[in-house]
């Protein structure tokens, strides 16, 4: 298993300040932990990133996960692939701890690639990420007529749409039947 | 919190056996699809209900917010002009030369459309024909009703949705009794808080329409005006409604 620091370093020593001894408060060092995808590839991912997803953060809580047993035991992903994952733990990194700006003018523009961050980012619970990825998918058919937005998201007419119901119909009657027939003929 | 191995192998597998995303539009989910259509601009959404049933359907789930939307027919050069604008100054511009063919997209939009201020000026009996028989509703906050006769203006009103917030009437041609009692009973009419109704010569309205306030118990600020242009009032209607009314009057 091949592996990718991706993850920030952990945060600095705070500098000394001027509020009384007791006020401040012992620097906690930053936990990270290891997400793969599809292609395996590991992604080391500060906590601080991972609260952007809703699922992970959850995943965290609720099983107690230290940070050895989570580089021994990466969150599989197997559903994502790995470049996808890797643009949203980059976009994680990125806003970490940061207020989400209104546009963001980094995400793919590549169909095929958009819709998988889309799904990727719904199953993961990144509520502010799949805003801009939603926004940039309604982007996609501005000023298009009801032909060339059927033809960029391949949306079947409801002619072809009939036509493959008929057919899954018809086949999964001969499989039906194929079936009996086959029981029918056991049972001799 | 201790570590549990059990937990995080049952959830692993799960996780795993999860199905490999499709790339398409059709393979997203619904609300997936409702989000992304939320983004849309109204032409877009507009467009993306010609293409199939199913988007139709998604469609037709969200509501559009139009600033401003009107309806106008034209007798004398036979035309219709249907009119919408968003908020952000997206516009749509048509003109038809068909009452049928014009309503049509229209209702489209009242179905799925929000109004802010929503404009219609017709009195030609196709339009009102198709509007009488129209079942679905309007939704808009302010209506203005320009030169509607009787019928169309209580087949306007009827097709509202509660919201309504002010009512104008304007009717320039020689209407000059709307059916008050009939308009009365129209609850977007009970409880819109602003109603003005221009060049109007039946006074006995102000009675009518206080009369209405009272019986509703409607609040305080509720505002109705009626004016007129030309001669004075046939009727000594400002006597009558303080009369009516004397004990009320502070």
């Amino acid at each position: 298993m091949s592996s990718t620091e991706q993850g920030t370093s952990s945060a600095a020593p705070a500098e000394p300040t001027t509020a009384p001894e007791s006020a401040a408060a012992p620097e906690v060092p930053e936990s990270f932990y290891y997400v793969h995808g599809k292609d395996k590839v590991v992604h080391k991912v500060s906590a601080g990133a991972l609260q952007h997803s809703a699922l992970i953060h959850g995943m965290i809580s609720n099983l107690g996960y230290t940070e050895e047993q989570a580089k021994a035991n990466p969150f599989p992903f197997e559903n994502i692939d790995g470049d996808i994952l890797q643009m949203v733990v980059d976009w994680c990194n990125q806003h970490k701890g940061k207020p989400t700006p209104p546009e963001d003018t980094n995400l793919p523009k590549q169909k095929e690639k958009l819709f998988d961050l889309v799904l990727a980012v719904n199953y993961l619970e990144i509520k502010e990420l799949l805003t801009y990825c939603c926004k940039q998918v309604a982007m996609m058919v501005k000023g298009k007529s009801p032909e060339e937005i059927r033809e960029i998201w391949m949306i079947p007419t409801d002619a072809e749409d009939e036509a493959a119901e008929k057919e899954a119909k018809k086949r999964a009657g001969k499989e039906a039947a194929g079936e009996t027939a086959a029981a029918a003929g056991d049972a001799k | 919190m201790s570590f549990d191995i059990g937990k995080l192998a049952e959830k692993t597998e799960s996780l795993s056996i999860d199905p490999i995303y499709n790339t398409n539009w059709c393979d997203m989910p619904d609300d997936i699809k409702l989000e992304c259509i939320g983004k849309m601009e109204f032409r877009e959404r507009l467009s993306l209900r010609c293409t199939a049933k199913a988007e139709r359907s998604l469609v037709d789930l969200q509501k559009i917010k139009f600033s401003r939307g009107s309806f106008f027919s034209d007798i004398y050069s036979d035309h219709y002009n249907v009119y919408l604008a968003s908020k952000n100054g997206d516009t749509l511009d048509k003109e038809f030369k068909n009452a049928h063919r014009a309503l049509k997209p229209m209702k489209t939009t009242w179905k799925i459309g929000v109004f802010e201020n929503f404009f219609i000026a017709s009195n030609e009996k196709a339009v009102k024909k198709e509007m009488k028989s129209y079942n679905g509703k309007i939704s808009a906050k302010n209506i203005n009703l320009h030169n509607c006769d009787n019928e169309m203006a209580v087949a306007v009103l009827q097709k509202m949705n509660p919201g309504v917030e002010s009512i104008t009437m304007d009717n320039y041609d020689n209407i000059r009794s709307y059916p008050v009692d009939k308009i009365l009973k129209i609850s977007v009419v009970q409880n819109a808080s602003y109603w003005q109704i221009k060049r109007y010569h039946q006074m006995d309205i102000l009675h009518k329409v206080t009369q209405m306030w009272i019986d509703n118990n409607s609040k305080i600020g509720f505002t109705f005006q009626v004016f007129y242009f030309e001669n004075p009032p046939p009727d000594s209607s400002f006597e009558e409604f303080s009369d009516r009314f004397a004990n009320r009057i502070v």
